[in-house]
């Protein structure tokens, strides 16, 4: 330190070379202390922003974690398989409303010769819209000439097509016999 | 030798016996009343006008006018309470009221002691306030021992200052104060003893051999006659006499030139 041996009460001013350089080392530093705690400030506020939307998609990921969640188990509880029984059922009573029972039985009454007794008619659903209706016929013939006249006329018929004899039993004292058959609604009208 | 720009300033040097001025070519009166500090306001008219024109001024007092005193300080002394210390231990060894005095110390180093100086307060005030009615500020009142004190940079620096009666010796290492020294010269029919000066008097260490020079300025015309007598007969040894002026104030500023 200096010593100070000066006794005037207002001194002239002291320009020292040292105190130059450490006003300006200071300012140096203050100004380096200020911009690196703009800096410091800057990349807290920085932080904070990027952490509120970090927080914002990790609220987002939970929420859609739950709901997958939640739809999962939703999906668990539909039970698809037998839903899709359900519908099959309902899809095959639908279809069996849907066939023209009043023209097919006139049709094959129209076509039954004295010896055979139809015992069951039902349908397979619709094979398309363009083709028909297969029908599954189980019927019991006296003889089996009525059973061939049965299917020789169901043949010729425009109502029918494809007739197959499934399945024949011979049962005494009468044949059981099963037939499939396409029956076209709309060629008999 | 001295980097300070208070001797960039006019000065007013006053010693034991004349007052010294380097405004323009430069001046010196008789001093009205000899050791004692001067009143301007007494003197205004026997100094020059252009005291008074300048804007600044220095005044330098003679040593011996500031009380120079070496006080042993005890460790205990907190800094705060050092002033008070101090002036507490001058109370019995000044000429004014201890009230009244403004003191200005420094540490010497090695030792526990303090080197003060004190002037009479109101003496200053009135001095400044007078000086500052003219349009002059008196920006440093001190001493030509305290201006070296405080500007002296040298790793190592030794100087004696000659006046008429006594002589100050100064050694600073350091840019610290190692030695301050201040004497009457051994006068006897009104001339210097060199002989008994140097090998008694005289402070200097004597144990390293290749010692520099120390350096003497004198503001004494007298003296600077006998140094001169002194070095045409012995040469310069342990003393090396710096140029002189005719005007001591002028002298004190060529002293800031030198580097």
């Amino acid at each position: 330190m200096r010593p100070y041996l000066n006794f005037s009460p207002k001194p002239f001013a002291r320009k020292d070379p040292l105190g130059f350089i450490f006003i300006l080392i200071n300012s140096v530093i203050c100004i380096a202390v200020i911009l690196s705690a703009l800096y410091l400030w800057q990349i807290q506020r920085a932080n904070q922003q990027h952490s509120g939307e970090f927080s914002r998609l990790e609220l987002k990921k939970e929420l859609l974690n739950e709901q997958f969640a939640q739809l999962n188990k939703d999906l668990k509880a539909m039970d698809l398989r037998a839903y899709d029984k359900e519908v099959r059922f309902y899809a095959g009573i639908q279809q069996e409303l849907n066939a023209p029972w009043v023209n097919l039985l006139d049709a094959l009454g129209s076509a039954l010769p004295d010896g055979v007794r139809v015992q069951q008619v039902s349908s397979d659903g619709s094979t398309g819209e363009d083709v028909g209706q297969t029908i599954r016929l189980l019927a019991y013939a006296r003889t089996k000439k009525d059973e061939l006249v049965l299917l020789k006329r169901l043949q010729d018929m425009q109502d029918f097509s494809h007739v197959l004899i499934m399945n024949e039993v011979y049962e005494k004292p009468a044949i059981m016999f099963e037939t499939r058959l396409i029956y076209h609604s709309d060629k008999g009208n | 030798m001295l980097k300070t720009k208070i001797l960039k300033q006019p000065v007013i040097l006053q010693t034991e016996r004349r007052l010294w001025g380097s405004h323009a070519s430069g001046w010196q009166i008789n001093s009205p009343s000899p050791d004692s500090l001067p009143r301007f306001s007494t003197i205004e008219t026997l100094v020059p006008d252009d005291v008074w024109k300048s804007k600044k001024t220095a005044l330098f007092l003679p040593e011996i006018a500031c009380f120079p005193i070496r006080v042993p300080v005890e460790e205990k002394v907190k800094t705060s309470e050092l002033e008070h210390f101090l002036k507490w231990t001058l109370k019995s060894r000044l000429p004014f009221p201890l009230e009244d005095a403004w003191i200005r110390y420094m540490p010497i180093h090695g030792t526990s002691s303090w080197l003060v100086f004190s002037l009479p307060g109101s003496w200053v005030q009135d001095t400044f306030d007078f000086f500052n009615t003219k349009g002059v500020h008196l920006g440093y009142i001190g001493t030509i021992a305290g201006l070296i004190l405080e500007s002296m940079r040298a790793p190592d620096m030794k100087v004696l200052l000659s006046y008429y009666g006594y002589y100050i010796y100064i050694h600073q290492k350091s840019g610290k104060l190692n030695q301050f020294q201040i004497r009457r010269f051994p006068i006897k029919d009104g001339q210097i003893q060199f002989e008994e000066f140097i090998n008694s008097d005289f402070p200097m260490e004597t144990s390293s051999g290749s010692q520099n020079p120390v350096p003497i300025y004198c503001f004494s015309h007298g003296r600077q006659k006998e140094w001169n007598n002194y070095f045409e007969q012995h040469g310069p040894g342990i003393f090396q006499m710096h140029e002189a002026n005719e005007n001591m104030a002028q002298l004190l500023v060529q002293m800031g030139r030198k580097t």
